[in-house]
């Protein structure tokens, strides 16, 4: 084990523990005002009118027409309208908020607030859809000429649902307007994505904007696209308000439910062409994303599940098509995987239906297509590193007794409950697609020796500066030890400061699993070139700090042609193998989990325990993606829109999960370390399905399983 | 004229405090807001998620659904105090070690019911420290490492008993009654006539209210909790007496419950709930997929409702009108819900409660079935079913049951499916956000069909 795989102990534990962390909804300022939002009560209509009542002093209305900018905010497209215009496009749009000293007023006085709607169509389903934001091809090898001359051709097509990030820190911020310059705080991913929004819609110059992250309650995405539209709102009456008196708001869990994007749903049919030898020659895939009523960032989604169609597998031949359509719901966002689930659903499913047909068990299929270096992806670029999947494997056999169990549930050989177990291999590319890192991000990272009067041995603390946010997955940490390791310094003498864009460069959004290795690997750079300075007697002084700064610079052996997407997708890919195994009542058809084991190629582990953490919780919600989590849209609102409708696992839904990792060092990754925070959501939900196919004797093709979609299938 | 300005007294981590109740305060927000007890989370303010996990009077509850009026003379320790004891450090260092805390917004919750945990079960098993945690929700860390915590704590607070000494709290002394905490019946009488409606846990009320929903006439509320008669279980004359305001993890814990109704008790929501929910709430809610209601009905339950004329007592299938109405006069209260102890339920185990929900623990029913049977060597002699969350309110036909009763147990196994059929007609369930109306007939019917299976 390396020592920097090592577990220390986080260092916000304690105050997380003991309550004192401050999250948004704990900041109080003199004279702040509350916010409530008046949101459509349609799903598509055009506004007529708004008859507002008259509104006691002190409190006021705020809507699109206060941006002195633009009212809309940039989430890779530039579409989502802060506040709703002419046309409401989903149910649940904030048309306006009101702003005044006390909530409860403000949400009465947004309950009296008349709107009148000419009812327009809308749009429910991917299948009634019409118009998409996107709409991709691309092909590698020769899937026509395979296709041809295919002996046998199959047909499916997978669905996967929406799924309610959950975290369980509702969304919230604060907005303030002192001497000029309008800051905003709150619970986020992206402080550089937010300062950019403001600055353009409130028309100001970049420096009169300031973001502050605040102790974030869990993000997995969710925190990434939806509070720029927040901070937006809440700005925007900051300014209004003209009192120089700060806004806060602080959503409800309903309205959270209500107000943010979710995964988006997918459908995806794939045609699979098997030629004379019997061997899988290509696949035709048409993947179609549900984007909800603006396209924001769904484009990138729709690439990350193209990218991965075939999932952990190499297939010669690959046309894929991919489309976000435009429906009227809210807009579908930021999640955990980023299309990786909804693709390799699809993907492993599929090979579960094929080795089905040709007569295998679905891992002698399924082991036989494993990617291995110098595979080609769908963009034609090159599988550059070893891929460790015997190795993954054996260790999850190990654990699981996969196989055997296997063959014992084929034979039918079981007690009264169903039992059934499932693999699925996945891969995940970090960080950002193409060389959007090269040309979109261009991190920056400033390390700072500073001077401490300390009575040790060291007289100084390093300081990172990064706009890398912890949403709790432990990025201070990690970061920390990145940087303490390299220079061999103990960790207490690394500093993190929160971000603020006022005091830290932007090294990007803390997304697409890009932290660790991109941000991580930039400071170790700059750690490496710091201490050479310290090493050569050169001290920091009282008032001068020495400060080094480091820019990515993409590796020099990748190609990418955005316009063709063409070339290396991701710097490196992430590998995993689960399996997971279940039980169905015979009576109630509720399916228990009863195990769930796991390998993973993540490079090298910075910490075992934060890694193990990262992966259990991101199985168990993959595992509730395919059971529990149902959002179903009914004329376009949400059913299950609450903690007490949208169901996620509690400790009794998760068995003890099993994590194992396998040392792979990426060489641009610090220490060894490549991308690791989605990939433990992209492969549990196919292997539960499969475990479930298994044990009803039935191909599972859509997630969530619910017990009423199992009674109905008998 | 009733005087609400009156304070109500409680004790914080240890200080004694007073404040003025306003009517639709939750416990959740005279710590938060006015006493800037930011520690306590609000994650959802349901009482799903358990973020705003606090002690009361030493026992887990969730401050999102208790109204303030119910503190009145009680202790609460929130994750504020309970973070300055030895128990705290020991509990937050096994957390922190196991790497269980990662964005940290649930962990004072766990760390409250963990301490609750242990303080009563010093070797939990897994099994019951899944028990203890499962009213609260994590997110990122998939609870694999919060049980490894657990356990670690465990073994080291047990080795050092002493260190839950100094987290006893007591309740503030000397404290004056307060008018909308009435001590007695008759007091409670005199609030309902002048307007008010009673709160029992809130598990309900304070719920629906803080959603913006009605839940009384003019919203004025007063607490039945501190009205000690309402709160004891004894056994006369062959049938039991369960106080109204008794929390169900009391019931549960009485070794004068029956254990069929135990069962399903044990199968409402998690432990912060159950230690305020009572079954006086249950019953009054009158919400079809109860899991309290369906033993009541087959064990005959009879409310008994005190008001300004006096008592009535009636049979609970009369009591519940449909879902949320009952018989129950708005200057009433209910006092007690009795049952009849039928031999065969204190004798054997010819019982059944069976709860159908969307998940493990901390889920409404989708379905719940209750039966009890009696069979001699020949025949049945008793049985009596009952199926809930399929029609407007529970379903218990004595028709069915009487021409089940005195059937050859020879040829029960050739005359199910036409009992099922029976039952078929008169469950009309239907299709909302937790299910299908499909899955719950069919799920009732097989339910059903393991009774008679159980019996043949
Ligand atoms: C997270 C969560 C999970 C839950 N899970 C379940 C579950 O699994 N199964 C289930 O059945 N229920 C469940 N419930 C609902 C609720 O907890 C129960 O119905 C509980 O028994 C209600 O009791 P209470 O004392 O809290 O009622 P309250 O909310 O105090 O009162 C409910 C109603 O009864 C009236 N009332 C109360 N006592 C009296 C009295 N003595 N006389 C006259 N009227 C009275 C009140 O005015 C109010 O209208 C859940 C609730 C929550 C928040
Ligand atoms: S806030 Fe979620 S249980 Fe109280
Ligand atoms: S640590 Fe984030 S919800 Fe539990």
């Amino acid at each position: 084990m390396h020592t920097v795989s090592r577990s220390v102990v986080r260092d916000d534990a304690m105050d997380k523990a003991s309550g004192t962390s401050c999250y948004i909804a704990d900041i109080t300022l003199p004279g702040m005002l509350s916010m409530a939002f008046k949101t459509s009560t349609a799903q598509h209509a055009r506004i007529c009118s708004i008859s507002i009542p008259r509104l006691p002093e002190g409190y006021v209305t705020v809507d699109g027409r206060d941006f002195k900018g633009q009212n809309r905010a940039t989430i890779v497209a530039e579409d989502w309208p802060f506040f709703a215009e002419k046309e409401v496009l989903y149910f649940g749009q904030p048309l306006l908020a009101i702003v005044g000293p006390d909530q409860i007023t403000c949400e009465r006085l947004c309950a009296g607030i008349e709107v009148k709607y000419e009812m327009l169509e809308s749009v429910s389903s991917i299948e009634d859809a019409r118009e998409c934001f996107n709409d991709f091809t691309v092909i590698k090898g020769d899937p026509a000429k395979a296709f041809l001359e295919a002996t046998d051709v199959f047909e499916r097509f997978y669905q996967t649902g929406l799924q309610e990030h959950a975290y369980l820190e509702p969304q919230g911020m604060l907005a303030i307007v002192e001497n000029g310059i309008v800051t905003v705080r709150g619970a986020m991913q992206c402080p550089f994505n937010i300062h950019t929004n403001l600055t353009k819609a409130l028309a100001l110059n970049p420096d009169q904007v300031r973001v502050i992250q605040s102790t974030t309650g869990g993000g997995f995405g969710g925190k990434e696209d939806f509070p720029s539209i927040l901070a937006g709102q809440v700005a925007v009456a900051a300014v209004k308000t003209k009192t120089g008196r700060p806004v806060k708001v602080v959503l409800d869990r309903r309205l959270d439910m209500l107000l943010t994007p979710k995964r988006h749903p997918s459908r995806i049919t794939i045609r699979t062409a098997i030629g004379k030898s019997g061997r899988i020659t290509a696949m035709d895939i048409d993947c179609q994303l549900d984007a909800g009523a603006y396209e924001t960032l769904s484009r990138v989604v729709l690439e990350r599940a193209m990218f991965i169609c075939t999932g952990a597998y190499t297939i010669a031949n690959v046309k894929v098509r991919g489309r976000t359509m435009k429906t009227n719901h809210v807009p579908s966002g930021a999640f955990r995987g980023f299309g990786g689930p909804q693709a390799h659903f699809a993907a492993e499913m599929n090979m579960s239906f094929l080795a089905d047909k040709l007569g295998l068990p679905p891992l002698a299929l399924k082991q036989q297509y494993l990617t291995r270096q110098g595979d080609l992806s769908i963009t034609s670029g090159t599988y550059r590193y070893p891929t460790l999947f015997e190795a993954m494997l054996a260790r999850v056999e190990e654990a699981s007794g996969y196989s055997e169990k296997w063959q014992k549930y084929a034979r039918g050989v079981v007690s009264s409950c169903k039992r059934g177990i499932g693999i699925s291999f996945a891969a995940h590319g970090g960080a950002f697609t193409g060389n959007g890192e090269q040309e979109l991000i261009k991190s920056l990272v400033r390390l700072s020796a500073e001077y401490a009067d300390l009575t040790s041995t060291i007289p100084y603390m390093v300081r990172i500066m990064a706009s890398s946010v912890d949403m709790g997955q432990g990025t201070t940490m990690a970061l920390k030890k990145i940087v303490a390791q390299t220079m061999e310094l103990p960790v207490e003498h690394v500093l993190f400061t929160p971000p603020d864009t006022a005091r830290v460069p932007d090294s990007g959004p803390t997304v697409a699993s890009r932290t660790v290795m991109i941000v991580g690997n930039l400071l170790q750079k700059a750690a490496v070139e710091l201490r050479t300075i310290l090493d050569s007697g050169q001290l920091p002084t009282k008032e001068e700090p020495l400060i080094v700064e480091q820019r990515y610079m993409h590796p020099e052996e990748l190609t990418w042609d955005e316009p063709s997407f063409y070339g290396d997708a991701y710097p490196a890919y992430s590998w995993s193998v689960n399996v997971v195994e279940v039980e169905i009542d015979p009576i109630t058809s509720a399916i228990k989990i009863i195990g769930s084991w796991a390998a993973y190629d993540v490079g090298v582990p910075i910490d075992n325990a934060m890694l193990q953490g990262q992966m259990q919780g991101g199985v168990a919600q993959a595992l509730g993606y395919a059971t529990l989590e149902q959002m179903q849209m009914i004329d376009g609102k949400p059913a299950q829109h609450s903690l007490t409708d949208y169901i996620i696992p509690t400790i009794y839904d998760v068995p003890e999960l099993e994590c194992f990792f396998v040392k792979n060092p990426y060489k641009h990754g610090p220490f060894g370390a490549k991308g690791a925070g989605e990939l433990p959501h992209i492969g549990p939900a196919p292997a539960l399905a499969e475990a479930v196919s298994q044990a009803t004797g039935k191909l599972i093709t859509k997630i969530p399983i619910t017990p009423e979609q199992l009674v109905t299938k008998r | 004229m009733i005087n609400r300005i009156k304070n109500i007294c409680c004790s914080i981590d240890g200080c004694k405090v007073s404040f003025v109740p306003h009517p639709e305060q939750r416990l959740l927000d005279l710590l938060r807001q006015e006493k800037g007890i930011t520690g306590v989370r609000e994650g959802c303010g349901e009482g799903e998620c358990g973020s705003c996990s606090v002690l009361l009077n030493n026992r887990l509850v969730n401050a999102c659904c208790v109204p303030v009026l119910h503190v009145h003379g009680c202790s609460i320790t929130t994750i504020e105090g309970f973070s300055k004891t030895a128990a705290f450090h020991i509990i937050a260092d096994a957390f922190a070690r196991a790497g269980a805390v990662q964005c940290g917004f649930c962990t004072p919750g766990f760390i409250l019911a963990t301490a609750a945990l242990l303080r009563e079960n010093q070797q939990p098993t897994d099994e019951e420290i899944r028990a203890g945690l499962s009213g609260n929700l994590c997110r990122c860390t998939g609870y694999t490492q919060i049980i490894h915590a657990v356990q670690a704590a465990a073994g080291t607070l047990s080795s050092v008993p002493e260190v839950w000494k100094e987290t006893d709290t007591h309740p503030p002394t000397n404290i004056s009654p307060h008018p909308l905490v009435p001590r007695t019946v008759d007091d409670s009488i005199a609030l309902l006539q002048a307007g008010y409606t009673p709160v029992a846990g809130g598990t309900d009320l304070i719920i629906r209210q803080h959603a913006g929903r009605p839940v009384s006439a003019n919203g004025n509320l007063f607490s039945c909790m501190h009205i000690a008669e309402l709160q004891t279980i004894y056994r006369k004359e062959g049938r039991t007496y369960v106080g109204s305001a008794m929390p169900l993890a009391d019931i549960i814990a009485s070794p004068d419950c029956t254990p069929i109704l135990r069962e399903a008790l044990s199968c409402i929501a998690a432990p912060g709930i159950r230690n305020i929910a009572t079954l006086g709430g249950n019953v009054c809610n009158a919400s079809p997929a109860a899991d309290g209601l369906p033993v009541l009905y087959i064990l005959n339950a009879m409310v008994h409702v005190v008001g300004p004329s006096g008592q009535r007592d009636i049979p609970l299938a009369k009591y519940i009108q449909g879902p949320g109405t009952t018989l129950l006069d708005p200057t009433e209260i209910v006092t007690c819900i009795s049952y009849e102890e039928p031999d065969t339920v204190q004798r054997n185990s010819n019982w059944m409660f069976r709860k159908v929900g969307a998940r493990a623990v901390n889920a409404l029913a989708k379905v719940n079935c209750a039966a009890l049977w009696e069979v001699d060597t020949e025949m049945v002699t008793d049985f009596r079913l009952a199926i809930g969350a399929c029609a407007p309110t529970v379903i218990r036909s004595h028709d069915i049951e009487q021409s089940v009763i005195g059937t050859r147990l020879v040829d029960l196994p050739t005359s199910v499916d036409h009992w099922l059929g029976l039952y078929s007609e008169l469950l009309s369930p239907l299709t909302d956000q937790r299910s299908t109306a499909e899955y719950r007939l069919h799920t009732a019917l097989a339910l059903i069909r393991i009774v008679f299976v159980a019996m043949g």
